[in-house]
């Protein structure tokens, strides 16, 4: 085989045993602790959502905040980029509704 | 002997891999479409995982009083109103808000804890490893600041003291104790935690007000109907379940649709391109190669076991290489430039720590996207020469 | 000894071959001879099982070449016969070493690396080995495909124009070159348009126009 066969082999199998390895080993051991540190900080914060926008009452704490309030901004919610980006319209008041049923 | 025969074919192929320059190039190519692809989905999908593992730790209820549609501070008789509710685990009537720091343009999300209630001593004790709950009830003045605050604070020179205005326009002083963890700053960003009753000053609360009411219950399947039995009693009140905060989470990264598809219509276009390219014909040296293995000997089956090989170990490895290049971007060196996207153009600061989560579904999806389309465009093509008459090939 | 008899080819509508009929000793040297587009190159790739008559057969020592399944050709081509093309028909971005690997890999032996530089040595080309194709000279590049035809020590060598595009010299060391290995006891078949070969002794010229054979010499 020739040396740039070799190459390609040896840099092929590198690559997969480093793609396992790193798989096992990438902040698997970070984890728990990462894992135990957000569960202790939102326990004692008690508040929902995360703080990507600390704008408004109804975009900072969504899940907390009516269904539509959003639009008290804007009707189309244009301001608040990347919020109105990243969140759609709730349609958590139906979930109760669902469970309810489901329970009868 | 089977066996030695088909290793050489492999070798051979490994040989041919390395010494085409286009195969460089189309590595190169998916490489960066997968790292793309791949470092969008590990932040999402991190980001998401996040948030679902620690809703389990907020309240199970949440109570807020809503008159004419809007949120209205909740006094303090709706407790007592629902205190004989069977199955409540604890009532925790919460004082938090919202204080507009003007000087940065930022809301900071200020939330009362009185270091004497078993629920905050508690989780205060989680929290910190060292803290000395009995210097925080002896004074009123501390506050523990999330991550984006404490460094805020720390570039406008707020480090020994801050003064906070309160509704009535005098100030009110405040000393940082401790900040809160930066690991978790994904949900402690904005957050200053003081005493409750400095946060009712703060806030501008009567006494027997509150902001909201949480509730957490002993058994986790009456949450619906404990919040039912809840809004029975009190009448005008909206309760808000961990269900429904899952419900809104799970709509958070609804932009996946739209962000993601943009994502994979590069890279669904980029195979397209490739795979036309290849279709509309092999090149004259390609061609040359193929019709050579046939006239020494070659079937077409060997042909393409070759052509098989050589545009797996390409494709394969560009796949695998590109999601390797975006855990290390992502997890090791957290996403720089990319995570902006993220976090938009929010005033504060963002400090992620993203948890490693590993979506075999999307990888299986860009696998798919990647892997078989490549191949395929290489076998196709390489099958209809291999099988058309050699000396046809030649001319 | 090869056997062709009847040999017919149409594509679509159009002749290429019509009742070809002659037999090739074991150790004979045969010149198909006639202009370009007379067919020659159809049917040396009919000889060597590449492609398969609309009529007739290919007896090669009593087995139907022209019906053998393409697994066997397959096997047939890599034992029996070594192909020189008239553009010699190289891998460009493989070395001269490589480009004799395609014949040798598939075959069903013991793969042995010497066997490769003792062929490569033979040919006076053993220093060149690691050079790629697109650096080597004509003559150069004439070798290796000489090199890849004999590597798998065929009994048969065909040969398509092997010296088209070639100066004198070139041309007089192949033909020697071809004389010589003839007499090493391998059959060769050359299909050429160049009277260099037809002048040789001792070969059985073939001469076709048109799909027809004209004369057998």
């Amino acid at each position: 085989m020739s040396k740039g066969g070799i190459f390609v082999l040896i840099f092929c199998l590198l690559l997969n045993v480093l793609f396992i390895l790193s798989l096992f080993v990438i902040n698997l051991p970070k984890f728990e602790t990462a894992v135990s540190s957000l569960k202790a900080n939102v326990k004692l914060i008690g508040l929902p959502d995360i703080s990507l926008v600390t704008e408004a009452r109804f975009i900072r704490h969504r899940s907390l905040s009516d269904t539509y309030s959003i639009f008290d901004y804007s009707s189309e919610s244009r301001e608040v980029f990347p919020m109105s980006f990243v969140y759609d319209i709730s349609d958590s008041y139906m979930s109760e509704k669902v469970i309810l049923n489901e329970n009868n | 002997m089977k066996i030695t025969k088909e290793l050489r074919i492999f070798l051979f192929a490994l040989t041919l891999t390395a010494k085409r320059k286009t195969s460089y190039f189309i590595f190169l190519i998916l490489t960066i479409l997968v790292f793309l692809i791949s470092a969008a989905t590990f932040i999402t999908e991190s980001i998401k995982k996040e948030l679902f593992i620690t809703h389990e730790e907020l309240p199970d209820i949440v109570i807020q009083k809503v008159i004419g549609g809007r949120q209205q501070y909740v006094p303090y008789s709706y407790v007592d109103k629902i205190l004989d509710i069977p199955g409540l685990k604890d009532i925790t009537p919460r004082v938090w808000g919202y204080y507009y720091f003007d000087y940065a343009s930022v809301n900071f999300s200020i939330v009362g804890v009185d270091p004497l209630e078993p629920m905050y001593k508690k989780s205060l004790e989680d929290a910190f490893a060292n803290i000395d709950i009995g210097k925080l009830t002896e004074t009123e003045d501390w506050m523990i600041l999330g991550y984006g605050i404490a460094k805020l604070f720390d570039e406008i020179a707020y480090r020994n003291e801050a003064y906070f205005r309160k509704p009535d326009g005098e100030y009110i002083k405040f000393v940082p104790y401790k900040q809160l963890d930066k690991k978790s700053a994904i949900f402690n960003n904005d957050i200053v935690i003081i005493s409750k009753n400095a946060a009712r000053k703060l806030l501008g609360l009567e006494e027997n007000l509150y902001t909201d009411i949480a509730v957490n219950v002993y058994n986790k399947n009456e949450i619906v109907t404990i919040a039912a039995k809840i809004r029975d009693r009190l009448k005008d009140v909206r309760t808000i379940t961990k269900k429904d905060v899952l419900n809104s989470y799970q709509n958070v990264f609804s932009y996946k649709t739209g962000f993601f598809i943009a994502l994979f219509g590069i890279l669904l276009f980029t195979m397209m391109v490739i795979v036309i390219d290849k279709l509309s014909g092999l090149n004259e040296s390609e061609k040359t190669e193929i019709g050579v293995f046939k006239t020494v000997g070659w079937t077409t089956f060997d042909i393409l076991k070759l052509k098989l090989y050589e545009s797996f170990i390409i494709s394969f490895h560009a796949f695998i290489a590109g999601i390797l290049i975006a855990m290390f971007y992502v997890f090791t060196f957290k996403a720089p430039i990319f995570i902006d996207m993220f976090s938009g153009y929010s005033s504060l600061k963002m400090q992620y720590n993203l948890i490693f989560v590993f979506n075999l579904k999307i990888m299986f999806f860009i696998f798919i996207s990647v892997v078989p389309f490549y191949v395929a465009s290489v076998l196709i093509p390489s099958y209809k020469i291999a099988t058309t008459d050699t000396y046809e090939v030649f001319r | 000894m090869i056997e062709i008899k009847n040999i017919t080819k149409h594509f679509d509508d159009k002749i290429i071959l019509s009742k070809i009929s002659f037999t090739i000793e074991k150790g004979s040297f045969t010149v198909i001879n006639g202009p370009s587009g007379s067919g020659k190159s159809t049917l040396l790739s009919i000889i060597s099982g590449l492609a398969r008559p609309t009529s007739g057969e290919v007896l090669y020592n009593n087995i139907n070449i022209s019906k053998l399944p393409e697994k066997d050709a397959g096997i047939f081509r890599n034992e029996k016969i070594g192909f020189v093309f008239q553009k010699f028909n190289l891998v460009e971005n493989l070395t001269v070493y490589e480009n004799l690997l395609p014949p040798v890999i598939i075959a069903n032996k013991k793969f042995d690396k010497h066997h490769i530089y003792d062929m490569l040595r033979q040919l006076e080309i053993d220093s060149l080995a690691n050079t790629k194709i697109s650096k080597l000279s004509g003559g150069e590049q004439q070798r290796v495909a000489l090199a890849r035809a004999l590597i798998n020590n065929p009994e048969i060598i065909i040969a398509d124009e092997p010296t088209a595009n070639l100066d004198y010299n070139l041309k007089m060391s192949i033909l020697k070159f071809f004389e010589k290995i003839n007499k090493s006891g391998k059959t060769l078949i050359v299909a050429t348009h160049d009277d260099i070969f037809v002048r040789m002794k001792g070969v059985k010229v073939v001469l076709m126009e048109n799909g027809l054979i004209k004369a057998i010499k």
